[in-house]
């Protein structure tokens, strides 16, 4: 039998393992379009991310990749050298729209009606977040509305936002007591072990925990903002920044072990020089590993708290 | 209290688990690249097929602690799984010499995996994915031990419903 050693990246397979909600699989016999997956810009970084949106686009969800160093597949008769698992999970389509309604009032700072707000050449299929049905219900919790004639206009609105994340802080918060999710910045178990808290954890941590969670989906300036009204002591002390941090300086693969984006950063740097790359590749390579990041803070806990 | 960088020494002290290709021809079995100039109308999305969810059948997955530097087909029913046995903690079997222990994972409830394929035959414009199987829970495999409660994957499939509380409308109130 030949040795056949590849870098990882050259083993190429238009497959996927995914797991995802199943009012998104769950396609009765009269759908004809169904589910779809689309580039829209990451919500902290603006960079490009996979995202899918379900039949009808009254959902939005995001993609993200789970990866250990050294996994494969066997599905059925076949073998998949790449061992990821993607989740697809839902996201807020008001994270998305909020952060071009931050860049509408710092470029224009007026009311707009919304389809003017929401343009993108770069994504455009970022339109269609205009058709989720949990949006415009809830558009009043980041903005100022006037109503002229029939057509509403929006502008952002700071104040409202910071009470709106604070809100979801508290939820956030909520979950991860549920959830029995290890929150502690410096319990000295750096294994996770459901039910099985520190005692010491404050609720402090909760929040800063949230905190970080809900920092992968707002811009940086506006976390920081948030750090603040949360009355947070130091954003550098909040649990998630830094493997952020980390992960910006060193962009390579070697951090392969908490980052679940090594594949897509080597697609990304070989796609210069890879000709050979598909169609399907090239728009993954052109995913941002960022747009997987909150998944690797949840996850990246247990290494940090190793520290 | 394992470093950052001791845990990523640790795995990468595990390239003997790297199991050769069985066959590096298929792997090289790239398909062509397709143009990106030609533009479809919704550019970049790609529609997964319905009809195709509703075919898929249920498939089995392992998620083997090694990588495989292979994509195509596999005797799996006929080397890997007869070898499968019981053992104290779960199924155990001898893989390329090494012993692997495994642990039934289940989704969790309400998701559905899927093992989706991009189906090239139609063209940039219209790019699809088709499910080609389904599964609700599937195999781990861990490398001389059993992956056990602290294995990431755990965690990984708690993100749901945490993406879910994260990202549910707030509740509204009279202020």
């Amino acid at each position: 039998m030949l040795s056949h050693k590849k870098r990882p990246a050259e083993v190429h397979c238009d497959q996927w393992v995914l797991v995802a909600p199943e009012s998104v699989t769950d396609l009765p016999g009269k759908t004809e379009n169904g589910p779809v997956f689309t580039r829209l810009h990451n919500p902290r970084t603006g960079e490009a991310a996979l995202y899918l949106f379900d039949t009808n686009a009254q959902q939005l969800f995001e993609v993200k990749a789970f990866h250990e160093e050294f996994h494969s597949w066997f599905i059925g008769q076949t073998v998949q050298h790449d061992g990821r698992l993607l989740l697809v999970t839902p996201v807020d389509p008001l994270f998305m729209v909020l952060y071009y309604l931050i860049k509408a009032e710092k470029e224009q700072g007026k009311f707009q009606p919304l389809d003017q707000v929401v343009i993108d050449a770069e994504f455009p299929s970022c339109s269609m977040l205009l058709q989720c049905a949990k949006l415009r219900p809830f558009l009043h919790h980041v903005t100022e509305e006037k109503e002229i004639g029939n057509k509403k206009f929006y502008k952002y609105s700071k104040e409202k936002t910071l009470k709106w994340l604070n809100k979801k802080v508290g939820q956030t918060v909520r979950a991860l007591k549920i959830g029995n999710v290890n929150v502690g910045a410096r319990v000295s178990s750096a294994t996770f072990v459901p039910g099985d808290h520190g005692s010491d954890v404050k609720e402090e941590d909760y929040i800063c925990y949230a905190h970080g969670l809900i920092s992968e989906y707002i811009p940086k300036e506006l976390s920081a903002d948030l750090a603040k009204y949360l009355k947070l002591p130091e954003l550098s002390a909040s649990l998630p920044e830094p493997p952020l941090k980390k992960r910006k300086v060193s962009d390579g693969p070697v951090e392969a072990e908490e980052d679940y984006t090594k594949f897509n950063r080597v697609d990304l740097k070989t796609k210069k020089t890879n000709s050979k790359m598909t169609a399907a590749q090239k728009a993954l390579a052109r995913v941002d590993k960022s747009g997987m990041r909150s998944i690797s803070t949840f996850f990246g806990t247990k290494a940090k708290a190793g520290k | 209290m394992g470093s950052h960088a001791e845990r990523k020494r640790r795995d990468g002290a595990q390239p003997s688990a790297r199991v050769p290709s069985a066959s590096p021809a298929a792997a090289h079995a790239h398909r062509e690249s397709m143009p990106d100039g030609a533009a479809p109308a919704v550019p970049g999305l790609i529609r997964l097929q319905p009809s195709s969810v509703r075919a898929a059948a249920q498939t089995p997955l392992h998620l083997l602690p090694c990588e495989i530097q292979h994509n195509g087909p596999a005797a799996v029913s006929r080397f890997f799984s007869p070898a499968i046995r019981p053992g104290s903690s779960g199924p155990v079997v001898s893989f390329r010499g090494r012993s692997l222990h495994g642990e039934e994972v289940t989704l969790p409830s309400g998701y559905m995996g899927l093992v989706l394929r991009e189906d090239k035959s139609e063209g940039p414009e219209d790019r699809t994915v088709q499910a080609i199987g389904t599964f609700s829970c599937f195999t781990l495999w861990g490398l001389e031990a059993p992956p056990g409660p602290n294995a990431r994957m755990h965690r990984a499939l708690s993100w749901p419903s945490l993406a879910t509380a994260i990202h549910a409308p707030v509740a509204e109130e009279d202020d």
